[in-house]
């Protein structure tokens, strides 16, 4: 399987044109068939998985065919670990919101499971492109569909949050494109060609002014899309409005594409930029998560509320990525897989009830306890698994953010911490507010609970937070290396900002924690040479140790 | 000799091909014109099939025309529009109620015009061009005799137009006074090598920005657009897909080579001049066509926004920027047929379905078409993978490469407020409910051509390097000339 990437990002896309073929009408042919084809990508996962090698840091399976060679831009993709994590959980979601559209989406079925397909093959695209020009082809072209979802299957104001969505993230996109022809062109003075292969243009040599131009350019674009505070009011509007299956993706895969990026190319691209503004993009990823939560909270429309509740959970995925250090990135990444999971569940489960009684208000609900109980059950799993609760996915992930938060600054990770438990606050409120107490609206009492198709979008969401809440470790051993390789483009700044800060222990961690961490984790291989990572000591292994 | 006749051969086919196309009209018994159509279709083959075999031939006639690359890209580019523009005819005239068999030799006198432009290495023998193309368009856009509005279109057409080109012969004759030739090169010699005094240097400023007018009216340059809106709507649409695809191409196949060739010893006096009407050109048109509810009056302002983003690689003036405005102006061609192509198919006697608000619901009941909308509206907001990104892409990179940091980037943000117009039409399309009275079926004819260009903006999006190689060589050897 030489072209194992390709054939991953365009099954879908042949599939939507199978299904562009079948006759309106045939609504449960086309159905199976997107559900199968989806199916595909998936297996195409596993397979690379299985293949991968975690003791790499660097890109595998690349696949490279020219494309554009009077600009030296060529289709290249390529994954490593960090990428591999971000697939497996597109192409696990993107099933179930296929098998859930058969409930959600009343009108012009064909077009949803098409515009679906399309958005999965654009975001696999974004996720494994190592060549940026190619790269940003797939993410701009992944509004496109979202657009249409949102637009097309949405709710009342549903044109409004469409528009308002694209041009968000449009205007933070163009820059970056600049920024992009702008890199290129740098790269091209020294090495005398052009390219925008990612790796070669590591290392460009851009003058500080530049490259905080264009860092300022990748930072925007990325986050709108996060989106960190103040950037975040496309997302509220996006998500109210857009039917179940577009949340479900938006919230966690698409989000996921900004903080991604700052990973893939914001941090490697212009690591001493990002370094300087850390502090900068710290306080703003803590002011989203207390800010978040706190709309969140007094939010009357459950689906509003778990919308601003992803503004803070991303808060804890950005603060982690700037804390620069093994832990807080590694939670990070995790956390962007929590978040993927336990909010896209919390979306279909939003579904369940909007399809009986055509309300999302937490008010009009009541004693759901007592009529559905299986319901209940469920939104208590993926409830307690956002909100952190040890021996869920949540846990682990937050705690490595707060950890690595705390190394980085004292004073954010504290603030962050009280995130929390304004999160377990909102969640639990709006939980006994739905849940618990006397049934008071007579059109509750005839409420039927969980269908068995909604029982199977809902299943393997439940198994993915309690595996990965107790058995994390497979996921940490396929991201190990590759952070690792992406944190050493940062070290010098890194070390060298801990350091002022009064931080020498964390900014020079020897090698030997670093290896005595991944014995703690149970790693088998030896440390990856010459990507001795900054800030890796053997605190996380004490957070694992309370996560089992 | 033979060569001189190799050279002109395209040119002397054309037009006798436009002649016969005269007797043939007169012959057919057939009010819709078919054959004669199909006769113009072919005679745009054979231009574009002759002048590829005679290709890479030198200035001839006194340096007066060159087969050259450059000139063959345009003519290949104009002539596949104009095969375009007439298939779209071929239903649209009864649709809008023209029985006139001289449309078609018209049609093709025009794309003579601009083969003339595209050839012509004097700027005088480019005026005769300027001016046959020009006749030709006047009569077409006031071919609508009985219709007010399209009368008044083309008289305000024709009277600036007059003016325009008076202007631009104007600033050729201050030129030649000053270099003493009208010959592209020389003047380019002359310039370069003559140290003018104070007075002859204003003259000359005089004489460039004469000719800048006149040719920043024939491409609907801001301040020289404001006919442009007017003329679009009232002519049939698919004059206006002609003017706003074929017409354009050949204003900036004159102006480039002139900016490039001629007038590059000027090129640092000309940047703030050329930079102010790019930032402008692209600015006022976006914003203005924000508030279009008819589609046609938008894609007119749309147009006019295209020019500004192409008069930022002329602003560049690097042989990058000059061949990235001819990849361009092929991207620009095929999206923009594409999408007059749509309305064609779609418009019927007494209802021309040019507003917005008569594409409502377009989705449900002509998803094929709809879908073929889309493609192009994107691809004229500049998303990837399609050709219109290349072409934005192209041309943002040359300038970028020129040091023009700040007009690329308002460039960029203009590509987004063009965002919410074009894709305003896509929400109607998509979002809104068809009403009641359906539209009809569309058009077969019209149907293929939107099939061809949108598989053209397609590819060019996808694999656009044959034609960006070609452009490249092309303008290379112009400038080697």
């Amino acid at each position: 399987m030489r072209n194992a990437l390709s054939l991953l990002v365009f099954t879908p896309a042949l599939g939507a044109m199978l299904i562009a073929a079948i006759p309106t009408g045939a609504e449960v042919l086309m159905r199976r068939l997107a559900l199968a084809v989806s199916l595909v990508p998936l297996a195409i996962c596993v397979w690379i998985w299985s293949v991968f090698d975690v003791s790499r840091g660097d890109f595998q399976l690349v696949e490279r065919m020219g494309w554009l060679p009077q600009f030296g831009a060529s289709y290249m993709v390529g994954i490593d670990g960090i990428s591999l994590l971000l697939i497996a959980l597109t192409v696990v979601l993107t099933p179930i919101v296929l098998i859930a559209a058969a409930d959600s989406v009343h009108q012009r079925f064909k077009g949803y499971l098409l515009a679906m397909l399309m958005l999965e093959t654009t975001m696999l695209g974004t996720l494994v492109a190592i060549d940026l020009l190619l790269f940003y082809v797939f993410w701009e072209l992944m509004l496109v569909p979202m657009f249409l979802i949102i637009g097309v299957w949405g709710g009342e104001r549903r044109v409004y949050a469409s528009i308002k969505f694209l041009l968000f993230t449009m205007v933070g996109s163009l820059p970056m494109l600049a920024a992009i022809i702008y890199l290129a062109l740098q790269h091209a003075g020294a090495a005398g060609h052009l390219s925008f292969a990612l790796e070669d243009l590591y290392g460009t040599h851009l003058s500080p002014m530049a490259a905080q131009a264009c860092f300022l350019a990748f930072f925007l674009a990325f986050a709108v899309k996060v989106p960190m505070f103040p950037l975040h009011t496309w997302l509220p509007d996006a998500h109210v409005e857009a039917p179940t299956g577009g949340s479900v993706i938006l919230a966690g895969v698409l989000l996921k594409m900004g903080t991604y990026g700052f990973l893939r190319f914001a941090l490697p691209l212009f690591p001493d930029a990002m370094v300087a503004a850390s502090y900068w993009i710290g306080t703003l990823a803590v002011i989203g998560i207390v800010y978040g939560a706190l709309v969140a909270m007094v939010q009357p429309d459950m689906k509003k509320l778990v919308a601003y509740s992803s503004v803070s959970h991303l808060g804890f995925v950005m603060l982690g990525i700037v804390a620069l250090n093994t832990t807080g990135v590694e939670g990070a990444i995790y956390q962007m897989l929590n978040h993927g999971v336990s909010t896209g569940a919390l979306f279909l489960l939003v579904g369940v009830v909007y399809e009986r009684r055509h309300t999302r208000l937490i008010a009009e609900y009541g004693g759901l306890w007592k009529q559905m109980p299986i319901y209940a059950v469920c939104f208590l799993v993926i409830m307690l698994s956002s909100i952190g609760l040890p021996g869920l996915n949540g846990f682990v992930g937050e705690f490595l953010i707060l950890l690595g938060g705390f190394r980085f600054d004292r004073v954010l990770g504290a603030v962050a911490a009280s995130g929390v438990v304004l999160g377990a606050a909102y969640m639990l409120w709006m939980y006994q507010r739905v849940m618990f107490g006397p049934v008071t609206h007579e059109k509750n009492l005839t409420l039927t609970d969980m269908t068995r198709r909604e029982l199977a979008t809902m299943l393997p969401l439940i198994v993915l937070a309690l595996v990965m809440g107790v058995y994390p470790r497979p996921f940490f051993e396929v991201m190990h290396a590759s952070v690792a390789t992406t944190l050493a483009y940062a070290s010098k700044a890194t070390a060298a900002r801990d350091q002022a800060a009064g931080n020498p222990a964390v900014a020079h961690a020897p090698a030997a924690a670093s290896i005595r961490m991944r014995e703690a984790r149970g790693h088998a291989q030896p440390p990856v040479g010459g990507h001795a990572p900054a800030g890796a000591v053997a605190a996380p292994a004490a957070g694992h140790g309370e996560a089992h | 000799m033979t060569q001189a006749i190799n050279s002109g051969l395209p040119l002397i086919v054309a037009c006798s091909w436009a002649l016969l196309l005269i007797v043939v009209e007169m012959f057919s018994r057939d009010r819709r014109f078919v054959g004669v159509a199909w006769t113009t279709v072919l005679g745009f083959a054979a231009t574009a099939a002759i002048s590829l075999h005679y290709s890479g031939d030198p200035a001839v006639y006194g340096n007066a025309l060159a087969l050259d690359g450059y000139a063959v890209y345009f003519n290949l580019l104009v002539c596949a529009l104009g095969a375009a523009a007439v298939l779209l005819s071929v239903e649209h005239l009864g649709d809008a109620g023209i029985v006139r068999g001289e449309y078609y030799s018209l049609m093709f006198f025009a794309v003579i015009g601009v083969v003339i432009m595209a050839a012509a290495t004097d700027l005088i023998v480019m005026f005769i061009g300027l001016e046959t193309m020009s006749m030709a368009v006047y009569v077409l856009a006031g071919i609508r005799k009985s219709d007010l509005r399209s009368n008044e279109a083309a008289l305000k057409y024709f009277l600036l137009g007059a003016l325009a080109s008076a202007l631009l012969l104007y600033g050729v004759a201050l030129l030649y006074t000053m270099t003493g030739s009208t010959v592209l090169a020389d003047v380019a010699k002359a310039l370069s090598s003559t140290n003018y005094a104070a007075s002859d240097h204003l003259v000359l400023l005089l004489a460039t920005g004469l000719i800048l007018i006149g040719f920043g009216f024939k491409i609907a340059a801001v301040p020289f657009h404001l006919w442009a809106p007017d003329v679009y709507e009232g002519a049939p649409t698919s004059v206006t897909a002609f003017m706003a695809t074929a017409v354009k191409a050949g204003g900036f196949a004159a102006l480039l080579r002139t900016m490039l060739e001629a007038l590059a010893p000027m090129r640092a006096e000309l940047a703030p001049v050329l930079w102010g009407a790019a930032a402008v050109t692209m600015t006022i048109g976006n914003v203005v066509a924000l508030r279009q509810t008819s589609l046609k009056r938008m894609l007119a302002y749309s147009s006019i926004a295209h020019t500004g983003y192409l008069l930022v690689g002329v602003t560049a003036g690097t042989a990058e920027a000059g061949s990235s405005v001819m990849f361009y102006l092929a991207a620009y061609g095929a999206m923009n047929i594409g999408a007059f192509g749509v309305m064609v198919a779609l418009a019927r006697r007494g209802r021309g379905c040019e507003n917005i608000s008569d594409f409502s619901g377009l989705a449900q009941t002509h998803p094929a078409l709809a879908s073929a909308m889309a493609l192009f509206l994107l691809s004229l907001t500049g998303i990837p993978p399609l050709g219109g990104f290349v072409g934005k892409f192209y041309v943002f990179t040359a300038a970028l490469h020129a040091g023009l940091v700040w007009l690329v980037v308002i460039a960029a943000l203009n590509s987004v407020i063009s965002a919410a117009y074009y894709l305003g039409v896509v929400r109607t399309m998509y979002f809104d409910k068809a009403p009641d009275d359906v539209l009809p079926s569309a058009r077969p004819y019209a149907a293929v051509v939107v099939a061809v260009a949108a598989v053209a903006t397609v590819l060019l999006g996808v694999a656009p390097s044959p034609v960006l190689g070609t452009a490249a060589r092309a303008f290379r050897l112009v400038l080697l000339g």
